[in-house]
C-alpha cells in the first residue's frame, strides 16, 4: 500500500461508525467494531475505503434486509466481545437461533454473502436438525419445497455403479422387497394411508439408491426353490396377518428397535420373532434369489429390510453421546467391561 | 402465499447444511424435489452409523453406493460408526483410503470389535487432518510413525496403543481426549506446549491386578481445561508443571496410599483454576493426607466438592483458600440409611473456625447441597454457613431420593429456623435424583 492509502486508513480505523446501505437505499450507522466482525464489511472498509461516511456507504449484498440486517448486527455485537466463555456464547446462539424457518432461510443467505462464516455455520446446523429423521413429505411442507418431482423420477433408481456382487444381490432382494411392500399397502385400511405415502419413498430411497438391477444371470437353488414353494402356499392367510401387525408397529414406531438391546432383549427378541415366524414373501420369482445367501439370512434381510423402512420414519433417541460428543464437557463414560473390545454394542 | 426461500440459497450452502446430516438423511433429500434430487452428491462430508441402517450388508451397499456416486473425490469429513466384523470384506479398509488425502481434514473412528487394520498408519501419517477421533480395538496393530501437524483434536480409545511421545509431538494439538487402559500404559508422559483442553481418562477392560503407573507427567502450560479420571490404577508418581490460565479442572482420583503424597501437588498446580470439581475419592485423598497445605485459589469462583463421609475440618480449611468464592456445592457421597428415621447420631467434628473464611462472609452467592443427610456435623456446618454468609443469594438442598415425606419435611422445618445472616437468601427444595428443571 502506498503511504497515502496508509494514511487513510488509519484515520478510518480511528473512526467509531461505519456506514451501511441495504439494498432498500436505507443507510444504517453502525459502530465500528460491531460492523468489523463480518468479513465483508472489512474487506470493503480496508481495501475500497467505503463506509466511514454517509455519503460512501457500504452497499450491503441484495440478501441483507433491513431487518436481517439487525439480527446479524445483534451477532456480531455479542460475538465480537472477547471475554466471553464458550456456555455464553453457546447459550446466547440458542436463544438466537429462535426463530421460524422462513426468517432462518434468510438469515443464512444473508450471513453467507456476508462471509460471517461463524453465523452461516450456526444456521446451516440449526436448519440441518430441522429436516434430520423427517419424511420428505413432513420436510416440503416445512419448507414449502415444490414436488415436483414426477412419480417416475421418484420411483426411477439410480444406477449403481460399483460391480461387487453382494451389492447386486441386495439390489434384487430390495426389488423384490418393494413389490412385497406395495402389495401390502394394498391390504390395509385408509386411516393408515397417510403413513404409507412416506413407506413408498422409503422403499424408493432402498432401490434408489443400491440401483435396480435386473440381473438375469441367477443361480438357481433347488433348496431354496423348495422352501419358497412351501412359503407360497402359507402366503395369503400370513400376509394379511402380518400386514395388520406391521400397521400396529408403524403406528408405534417410535418404540420399536431394530438390534435387540441387551437389557431389553426379551420382550423385542419375541416381537420381532413373531414377526419373522409369520412373515412370508408374496410373489417370489424363483429365478430371483441368488445362492450365495442362505435361507436363514435371507430370512433376517427380510425382516431387517422392513425395519429399515420403519427406521427412516422414526424419530431416533440419540445415543453414544458421550463418544461422540466428545468436544464437550461430559463427564467420565460408564465403561462394561465385559470382554476385549472398548464399546460392547448390544447387537 | 407462502414461497420457498430455502430453495433460493446457492448449491454450495445447501450441500453444505446437509453436510450437518447423517449421511442417510442427506441422501434422503434427493426426494424433496427436483432441485434437491442431486444435491447431495455434492457432498464432502460423510456420516455414516450403522444403527441407522440396521442390517450389516445392507450398510457396506449403502456406504459403497453413496461414496461411489460422489462427484468430488476429496473427501474433506469421514465419519464412520460400525462393527468391526464388517472388515471381513475390507470395507472399512477400503472407505478409510478413500477418504485419505490431502483434503481430509476430520476423521471420526468408532469400530467396535476387534479390529485388525493395515490402515492405521496411514491415518496417523494424514497431514491434513486437523480431528481424529479413534476408537477400536488396534491392540495388535503397532502404531510406529505419527505425522499429523494440523491435528488440533485427538481422542483415543482405551485400544489404542500409541506412542505418547508421537502424539505430544503434534504441534498444533489443543484438544487431547485419551481413554487409557492402564495395562498399555506404565507411564505417561505428556508434553505439548499448545495443549488448552485434557481429559485423562482410565478405563479398566481387564479384571487383573489393579495397574500401577509408575509415572504420571504432564506438561502443558497452556491448558486451561482438565479432567483427571483414575478409577482404580495406582499411580505412584505425578510430575505436573504449573497451569497459569486453568479456567476448570475436575478431578476424580482413586483413594490410592500412593495418591495421598501428590494429590496436593497437583491442587497446587492448578491453583489458578477458576472453577474446579473434587471427586469423592479424591477428597478421601485429601481428608487421608497429613498435613494437608491448601494452596490460595486467588482466582476460584466455583467449587464442587464431593464427600464419601462429610468433613467439615477440611471443606472449612478449603473455604479458607478460596477468597473469592462464588458457587459452593456439595455433594455427599456417603452411606445412606433409607427409611431411617431417627438422624445419625455419631459424634459430630464440628468446630467453629476461628474467623469466617473470607469467601463466605462477603462472596458466596449460591449454596448448593446434594443428598443432604441431616446429621449433626452437616447441619452444624450448615447453620454455620447460613449465618455467616451476608451475600448468600440461593440455597439449594437436594434430598435424597429414598427419603419419606417426613424426613424432608422435618429437614426443612429444621432449616428454615436457622438463622440467615443474608436477608436475601432464598431457599429451594429438590429431591436428588429427579432432573432439576
Amino acid at each position: 500500500m502506498s503511504e497515502i492509502d496508509m494514511a487513510v486508513s488509519k484515520t478510518e480505523i480511528m473512526q467509531p461508525y461505519i456506514w451501511l446501505q441495504t439494498p432498500d437505499g436505507a443507510i444504517k450507522q453502525v459502530e465500528q467494531e460491531i460492523a468489523m466482525f463480518c468479513p465483508f464489511i472489512c474487506q470493503k472498509v480496508i481495501q475500497k475505503g467505503t463506509g466511514c461516511s454517509k455519503n460512501c456507504a457500504i452497499c450491503l449484498p441484495q440478501r441483507v434486509t433491513p431487518t436481517i440486517l439487525s439480527l446479524i448486527l445483534d451477532y456480531c455485537r455479542f460475538h465480537q466481545v472477547p471475554g466471553r466463555s464458550n456456555k455464553e456464547r453457546k447459550s446466547y446462539d440458542e436463544k438466537f437461533m429462535r426463530m421460524d424457518t422462513k426468517q432462518l432461510c434468510e438469515l443464512t443467505s444473508a450471513a453467507d454473502s456476508l462471509q460471517l462464516k461463524p453465523l452461516v455455520d450456526l444456521t446451516s446446523r440449526t436448519l440441518a436438525r430441522i429436516i434430520e429423521g423427517k419424511s420428505p413429505e413432513e420436510i416440503r411442507c416445512i419448507f414449502n419445497l415444490p414436488d415436483d418431482l414426477t412419480e417416475e423420477e421418484k420411483l426411477e433408481p439410480l444406477k449403481n455403479t460399483t460391480a461387487d456382487p453382494r451389492i447386486r444381490l441386495l439390489n434384487r432382494l430390495y426389488a423384490k422387497k418393494r413389490k412385497e411392500l406395495k402389495e401390502r399397502e394394498r391390504l390395509k385400511n385408509v386411516e393408515i394411508e397417510v403413513e404409507n405415502v412416506d413407506d413408498r419413498s422409503v422403499d424408493d430411497l432402498l432401490s434408489f439408491i443400491n440401483g435396480n438391477d435386473a440381473d438375469p444371470k441367477e443361480m438357481k437353488n433347488s433348496k431354496n426353490k423348495k422352501k419358497n414353494r412351501r412359503r407360497k402356499e402359507q402366503q395369503t392367510s400370513s400376509s394379511l396377518k402380518e400386514a395388520s401387525e406391521l400397521n400396529n408397529k408403524e403406528i408405534n414406531g417410535h418404540n420399536i428397535r431394530p438390534q435387540t438391546d441387551g437389557a431389553n432383549g426379551v420382550s423385542e427378541a419375541s416381537q420381532s420373532n413373531t414377526e419373522d415366524s409369520t412373515f412370508v414373501p408374496r410373489e417370489f420369482d424363483d429365478g430371483d434369489i441368488d445362492e450365495e445367501i442362505d435361507p436363514a439370512l435371507q430370512e433376517k434381510l427380510d425382516r431387517e429390510v422392513e425395519d429399515f423402512a420403519r427406521i427412516l420414519n422414526s424419530d431416533w433417541p440419540e445415543r453414544m453421546q458421550e463418544l461422540l460428543s466428545l468436544g464437550q464437557e461430559r463427564k467420565a463414560m460408564p465403561f462394561t467391561s465385559n470382554g476385549n473390545s472398548f464399546l460392547r454394542r448390544n447387537a | 402465499m407462502d414461497t420457498d426461500i430455502i430453495s433460493s440459497l446457492p448449491n454450495s450452502l445447501l450441500c453444505h447444511i446437509l453436510s450437518f446430516l447423517p449421511t442417510i438423511d442427506a441422501v434422503g433429500t434427493s426426494f424433496l424435489s427436483c432441485r434437491w434430487r442431486h444435491l447431495w452428491k455434492d457432498l464432502q462430508a460423510f456420516d455414516f452409523d450403522t444403527q441407522r441402517i440396521g442390517n450389516n450388508e445392507r450398510f457396506v451397499s449403502f456406504v459403497d453406493t453413496v461414496l461411489s456416486q460422489r462427484r468430488f473425490s476429496d473427501i474433506r469429513k469421514l465419519r464412520l460408526i460400525c462393527g468391526a466384523h464388517l472388515d471381513s470384506g475390507n470395507a472399512v479398509g477400503r472407505w478409510v483410503r478413500a477418504a485419505l488425502g490431502p483434503c481430509l481434514q476430520e476423521m471420526d473412528l468408532l469400530l467396535y470389535g476387534d479390529v485388525s487394520s493395515n490402515y492405521v498408519d496411514e491415518i496417523f501419517t494424514c497431514a491434513s487432518l486437523v480431528s481424529l477421533t479413534l476408537v477400536a480395538n488396534l491392540v495388535l496393530n503397532n502404531i510406529s510413525s505419527v505425522h499429523l501437524p494440523l491435528l488440533k483434536n485427538l481422542s483415543l480409545g482405551p485400544d489404542v496403543p500409541v506412542d505418547l511421545n508421537l502424539i505430544s509431538a503434534c504441534p498444533a494439538l489443543e484438544y487431547l481426549y485419551f481413554i487409557f487402559d492402564a495395562s498399555f500404559y506404565p507411564n505417561i508422559h505428556l508434553l505439548s506446549p499448545s495443549l488448552k483442553r485434557l481429559r485423562l481418562i482410565e478405563a479398566r477392560e481387564r479384571d487383573f491386578d489393579d495397574p500401577i503407573i509408575t509415572e504420571i507427567q504432564i506438561d502443558a502450560p497452556n491448558l486451561e481445561y482438565l479432567r483427571i479420571y483414575l478409577e482404580e490404577s495406582c499411580v505412584r508418581t505425578l510430575v505436573i508443571s504449573d497451569f497459569p490460565n486453568m479456567m476448570e479442572a475436575s478431578i476424580d482420583i482413586a483413594p490410592k496410599a500412593e495418591h495421598v503424597d501428590w494429590v496436593p501437588k497437583l491442587l497446587q498446580a492448578l491453583s489458578k483454576t477458576k472453577k474446579l470439581a473434587l471427586g469423592g475419592f479424591t477428597t478421601q485423598c485429601l481428608v487421608k493426607a497429613p498435613n494437608l497445605h491448601f494452596p490460595e485459589f486467588r482466582y476460584l469462583r466455583q467449587l464442587r466438592i464431593c464427600f464419601r463421609s462429610f468433613n467439615s475440618g477440611v471443606l472449612i480449611k478449603l473455604l479458607c483458600c478460596c477468597p473469592k468464592l462464588q458457587v459452593l456445592k456439595i455433594d455427599n457421597n456417603g452411606v445412606q440409611y433409607f427409611g431411617d428415621q431417627t438422624p445419625r447420631t455419631e459424634p459430630s467434628s464440628w468446630t467453629q473456625p476461628a474467623s469466617v473464611p473470607n469467601c463466605v462472609r462477603s462472596h458466596l452467592n449460591i449454596l448448593e447441597f446434594r443428598r443432604y443427610p441431616d446429621s449433626l456435623e452437616e447441619r452444624e456446618f450448615l447453620a454455620y454457613i447460613l449465618q455467616n454468609a451476608l451475600v448468600l443469594k440461593t440455597f439449594i438442598i437436594y434430598t435424597n431420593i429414598g427419603s419419606f415425606e417426613k424426613e424432608k419435611e422435618h429437614i426443612l422445618n429444621e432449616i428454615s429456623v436457622l438463622p440467615r445472616g443474608s436477608s436475601i437468601c432464598q431457599v429451594e427444595e429438590f429431591t436428588y435424583g429427579k432432573w432439576r428443571l
